[in-house]
């Protein structure tokens, strides 16, 4: 009886300190917005005060990648500082960073008169005496840069200076427009300039690489009052010097907004937050625009000046391609059959793994960090890419690369029932074990997609049930290798001997296993994991990589914590959007001081596909959709996707307070079907 | 023939050994403990000197001296010791290879720490993208070749090209690099430049960059020694521009330097604790910690009270011996003469642990010096001011000091009797300061009259100045 009754108390005791541990809440920091969203879907900072303020923008086309840094003092003194990488144009040996990229300050700007007064770019305001300040007012995004300035003096001139890569040529452009706002005729002139280097004969690849800067319409042009006149000065890389290179800074500007509003057009998400709106229409940019045109077709890349006309078994084949299959853009399709069929071309017989990078457009690899659990990560986008770009033929040509990747994965189970490998996509920065959770549940979801894809590819339904069954094994020695209780949270220790709270114990969300997702969710929540932005890799380390809070807060959408997953999704949005580091989720920190790898925003957009509208591919017509609508909202729609070989419409509205309807709407046809919130539509489209 | 004149050759080396033995700088007084003080650390610091064989040149100790190195911090503190005790040669070589190793590729960073065989020290080097940094130290070194331009009146160290070049890195692409504007302060990123892939567990990794001297405080963005040294270094760039008579651009960077000192009192200085602030964090908090000698080294305050208060907190806070080097020059410069005092004898009491360290011997030197001596040279003006800073009543002597490129001999008689004699080929004029109100002074017995004003703490002094020929013997008294 004293035995019962201590062990009652014992069992008391215990539950209070886990509902104790489960109850602590993160109090998400104020925000302070910055930017402010405008009526066209861009943002702006009207430069009025806050300041120093300094911050970094990449921005790509076919042949080019703009990183720009820019920063105002607390003088009001605007400095640009410009990256220019050319992915296509390499130096030997190949290796993952042998692009060529040239780096220009403001003071190697031709210059600039206006009524024969130097317009400075270096002083403020009040320093200007007899010469002109660059007076910036305001800083907008849109895929280009414009910032609106004026000069430090009474001379009614006002400047637009815009910033932007070239759709398809290997340049960036910097473009001034001077627009004489006053009443008396104003002269602007800009100095002529033509600087080149060339690249090392011996070291270029192919030939040596001449990159030059020079402006476009130099010289003077009186401007009338209201007449504005166009100068500029372009950055590009070409191998034969010798012929001309005609610039239209004009033209160049418009094809780059026709570009980004042709990302823009298909895949629309509008929620009652214009904040998500905005946020997921600026990352659909970002993951779109860096494809680069190389000699093995479109290819992805990751960009943050080090990541250019390569792919990576992470980044592309997991997270941006199966974005692309649902979003209607052909570049980005074509990008993501790239990336698996050059992972194919490296399939042997002898099931050694395949490269983590194939670099230098195709021309080496790389495999330094081992077998960070690749086969998972192909296996897995491929398979998902496959079924909902929802092409027989192309799925066809997939299929060995994922049949490969999944018996490759099968030789590699070990005694416990769980897939081993070297380590994770963090290469050995955090302890992965020898077995870690997020490759065995890409694994697990790679099983359950493969399944499905051999039914639609007709295979032997033997094979088929094999998939399955293996599906089912895996699921359950997850469960137990890595179900653990951490740090008080009934969730999953990351690898065997693991006993800290890692970000990546989201992974089974994001793959459909929700059995720990209580303690999961609440662990990643807590104010061990959430940091001000986002997830912490470890608890109680500076270091965060945004990969993991975006996979987070799609799992937790998934596995139906829909109202607590939205006050985060709303202040990481907030933050990414109109904070201090804009507009696009970004790679790491310390790592790369933040960068604005383009795979983080397909990882964005999936959060809303995958995530709040719950659609899970079933089949090359047909999937799953289990909608999260937050409380406070009446409905959400994504319209004109294009996925399954169709285009349609997805409308979630609640019903009745209690019931959900889901619309699909299918060349002016709508199909609406009534669910519980909560419950899963099968959609055959 | 040939024997002749190696025969000369030998006789010139015999008597350059005996002069170079002769010539070596003393120190006696009726203040036998500090006079004791003196001797060891001169036998300590020259301890620390060098092989001449050694691969990197003429060098001395300025590192934990199992490392056979010299760090940047260490080599700053201890240059002006070392010039007085000779070792001329060895400053000149190691703030050159600091100069000269500044690069782009460690985003304006030289080599925090270099070995006897010219490497980069590996305790603190792995390769340029992986090496530790504390932020200050380009400044440090700045203000030290300055300061060693001052004592030795030797240009080299403000117009060689390599220190030309160095100054101008500090004071434009590393402040840029780093995010070290005066506005930036509080806004910087704790961790900039951090190689791929980042491990934050390495120190050649999270340290290369660390926004002071203070080690082990995570998520730092800015330390309140990195202001000061910012500030210093800026000003420091300023003199040496308006000793070039660049009068326009050293106006340019004086400024640049006087938002650091305001940002210092205006946004460091914690109004409720009555103390400066110690680093400034990633959540956007300030914070305490014990209180370094940096602020005053970098001698970045002006409210005397303000100063009063941090020398009150340093006296009071158990701190390591590397740090507790600095404060015999300190207390001195800043009017605690007798605290100053309690800290050579404290440093060279055999009972301290780990006086061994070669900052400490070196700090003694320069605390006896400059501090208790007064000696302050202006290679500018070609002055050497004096000023004995007792608090008892005796006497004071240093004997064949190097300084402004001559050598002299300096005795405090009384607090207010000094002589000098010019024992090299240069003149200099003296400024022969004494505490208290002052009419006159007899110079060899014929009287002027004294400028009479007050000093940094408010204390009245009272001042002549004369000139000093070669050979020359002035005594200098002061009368009401």
């Amino acid at each position: 009886m004293k035995i019962l009754k201590k062990k009652t108390f014992l069992t008391l005791i215990l539950l209070i300190v886990r509902l104790t541990v489960y109850s602590q809440q993160t109090t998400l920091p104020e925000q302070k917005d910055r930017w402010a969203i405008q009526p066209d879907g861009s943002i702006t900072w009207n430069i009025t005060n806050r300041l120093p303020h300094a911050d970094h923008i990449e921005m790509s086309g076919e042949k080019v990648s703009l990183w720009v840094g820019y920063r105002v003092d607390s003088a009001g003194v605007t400095s640009i500082t410009r990256k220019v990488v050319f992915p296509t144009f390499r130096m030997l040996p190949d290796d993952t960073r042998s692009h060529i990229a040239y780096t220009f300050q403001d003071n190697e700007l031709p210059r600039i008169y206006i009524n024969n007064k130097l317009l400075k770019f270096k002083i403020s305001r009040r320093e200007q005496g007899g010469d002109l300040a660059f007076v910036a007012k305001s800083i907008n995004h849109h895929g280009v840069m414009r910032i609106m300035a004026e000069t430090g003096k009474s001379d009614p001139v006002k400047i637009e200076r815009t910033l932007f890569p070239s759709v398809d040529k290997p340049m960036a452009i910097e473009k001034f427009v001077f627009t004489n706002t006053g009443n008396k005729q104003v002269t602007v002139s800009m100095e002529k300039l033509y600087r080149a280097v060339t690249t090392d004969t011996l070291r270029s690849k192919s030939l040596p690489h001449t990159v030059v800067m020079k402006t476009v319409n130099d010289g003077s042009r009186v401007l009338q009052p209201g007449r504005s006149a166009v100068f500029a000065v372009c950055y590009f890389a070409t191998d034969h010097p010798e012929q001309p290179f005609p610039v239209d800074p004009s033209a160049e500007e418009n094809e780059r907004i026709k570009r980004i509003a042709k990302i823009q057009s298909p895949l629309q998400l509008e929620t009652p937050d214009s904040i998500l709106n905005t946020a997921f229409a600026f990352a659909k940019i970002r993951a779109t625009e860096s494809i680069f045109k190389t000699k093995r077709g479109y290819l992805h890349g990751p960009g943050g000046l080090e990541y250019y006309a390569a792919i990576w078994a992470n980044d592309q084949a997991e997270y941006v391609s199966p974005y692309f299959a649902f979003s209607g853009d052909s570049i980005g399709t074509m990008s993501a059959m790239n990336c698996y069929r050059l992972f194919a071309g490296y399939m042997n017989p002898e099931y050694n793994p395949l490269p983590s990078s194939v670099v230098a457009e195709g021309d080496a690899i790389w495999k330094g960090a081992g077998d960070r659990g690749d086969q998972a990560m192909i296996a897995y986008g491929a398979s998902r890419f496959a079924l909902t770009y929802g092409k027989a033929d192309s799925a066809k040509a997939l299929w060995p690369l994922i049949s490969w990747c999944l018996e490759y994965c099968r030789r590699h189970i070990n005694e416990q029932g769980v897939v081993e490998s070297q380590s994770d996509e963090l290469e050995g920065r955090f302890p992965s074990g020898k077995a870690n959770l997020s490759t065995n549940c890409l694994y697990y979801d790679a099983l359950v997609s493969a399944t499905m894809l051999a039914g639609q590819l007709q295979l032997p339904k033997k094979q088929v049930e094999d998939y399955k069954a293996r599906a089912i094994a895996i699921k359950l020695n997850i469960e137990k290798y890595f179900g653990a209780n951490v740090a008080g949270f009934d969730t999953y220790k990351y690898y065997e001997t693991n006993n800290t709270l890692r970000a990546w114990i989201c992974v089974p969300l994001a793959m459909g296993i929700y059995d720990r997702s209580k303690g999961t969710i609440a662990a990643l929540f807590s104010p061990q994991l959430w940091t001000a932005d986002g997830l912490a890799t470890e608890a109680g380390e500076e270091t965060f990589w945004d990969r993991s809070t975006l996979y987070a807060l799609r799992g937790v959408l998934q596995a139906g914590a829909t109202d607590q997953a939205m006050d985060f999704l709303h202040y990481y949005s907030r933050r990414r959007l109109l904070g201090e580091h804009v507009p696009y989720a970004v790679e790491a920190y310390p790592e790369g001081s933040q960068r604005h790898l383009s795979a983080e925003s397909g990882l964005y957009c999936r959060i809303f596909i995958e995530g709040l509208f719950g659609i899970r591919p079933t089949g090359f017509n047909s999937f799953n959709c289990t909608p999260r609508l937050p409380k406070n909202w009446k409905q959400m729609t994504l319209s004109n996707i294009h996925a399954f070989g169709t285009v349609f419409d997805v409308k979630i509205a609640k019903v009745n307070g209690e019931k959900v309807a889901v619309t699909i709407t299918k060349v002016g046809i709508a199909h609406t079907h009534i669910i519980n919130d909560g419950e899963t539509a099968n959609i055959k489209l | 023939m040939i024997l002749r004149r190696y025969k000369l050759v030998f006789f010139a080396l015999i008597f350059y050994g005996f002069s170079g033995a002769w010539a070596q700088v003393s120190f006696t007084s009726s203040d036998k403990e500090l006079e004791r003080a003196f001797a060891w650390a001169k036998e300590m610091a020259l301890h620390y000197k060098g092989a001449e064989t050694d691969p990197v040149g003429p060098w001395y100790e300025a590192a934990l001296p199992s490392r056979y190195a010299f760090c940047m911090r260490d080599a700053a503190h201890q240059s002006i010791g070392a010039e007085i005790l000779g070792l001329s040669r060895e400053n000149r070589n190691m703030f050159t290879l600091f100069a000269k190793n500044i690069s782009a590729e460690k985003n304006w960073c030289s080599y925090w720490e270099i070995n006897k065989w010219g490497k980069p020290a590996p305790a603190d080097y792995r390769n340029d993208k992986e090496f530790w940094y504390n932020l200050p130290a380009n400044f440090d070194v700045l203000f030290a070749t300055w300061r060693l331009y001052q004592w030795t009146g030797n240009k080299h160290y403000i117009n060689d090209p390599a220190f030309m070049r160095f100054q101008q890195k500090t004071v434009g692409e590393y402040i840029d690099t780093w995010v070290l504007t005066a506005d930036s302060l509080l806004k910087r990123p704790a961790h900039l430049h951090t190689p791929i892939p980042y491990n934050g567990k390495d120190d050649f990794q999270s340290c290369r960059g660390l926004p002071s001297y203070s080690e082990g405080i995570p998520d730092m963005k800015t330390g309140v020694d990195l202001v000061a040294a910012l500030y210093r270094g800026l000003q420091t760039y300023a003199d040496i521009l308006a000793s070039k008579g660049q009068y326009s651009e050293a106006k340019i960077y004086a400024a640049k330097a006087e938002q650091y000192r305001q940002a210092l009192e205006a946004d460091w200085w914690n109004n409720k604790e009555a103390r400066y602030f110690a680093y400034y964090g990633s959540d956007g908090k300030f914070s305490n910690d014990n209180p370094g000698p940096f602020l005053l080294w970098f001698d970045a305050l002006r409210d005397t009270a303000r100063v009063r208060a941090n020398l009150a907190q340093i006296a009071a806070t158990n701190i390591n011996v590397e740090t507790t080097s600095y404060l015999p020059f300190l207390f001195y410069n800043n009017g605690d003469w007798a605290t100053a005092r309690k800290y050579i004898l404290y440093l060279s009491d055999p009972a301290t642990p780990r006086r061994e360290y070669p900052e400490v011997s070196f700090g003694v030197i320069e605390g006896i010096v400059q501090g208790l001596m007064g000696i302050a040279p202006d290679a500018q003006a070609g002055t050497l001011s004096t000023l004995f800073k007792t608090t008892s009543r005796g006497t004071a002597s240093v004997k064949n000091l190097p300084v402004l490129q001559t050598t002299v001999n300096i005795t405090h008689i009384d607090d207010h009797h000094s002589a000098i004699k010019n024992l090299g080929r240069r003149s200099f004029k003296w400024k022969a300061i004494f505490t208290g109100n002052y009419k006159y002074a007899a110079v060899n017995n014929v009287l002027l009259a004294t400028t009479r004003e007050t000093d940094k703490q408010g204390k009245a002094i009272s001042w002549v100045q004369v000139v000093v020929k070669p050979g020359r013997h002035v005594k200098i008294g002061v009368k009401q």
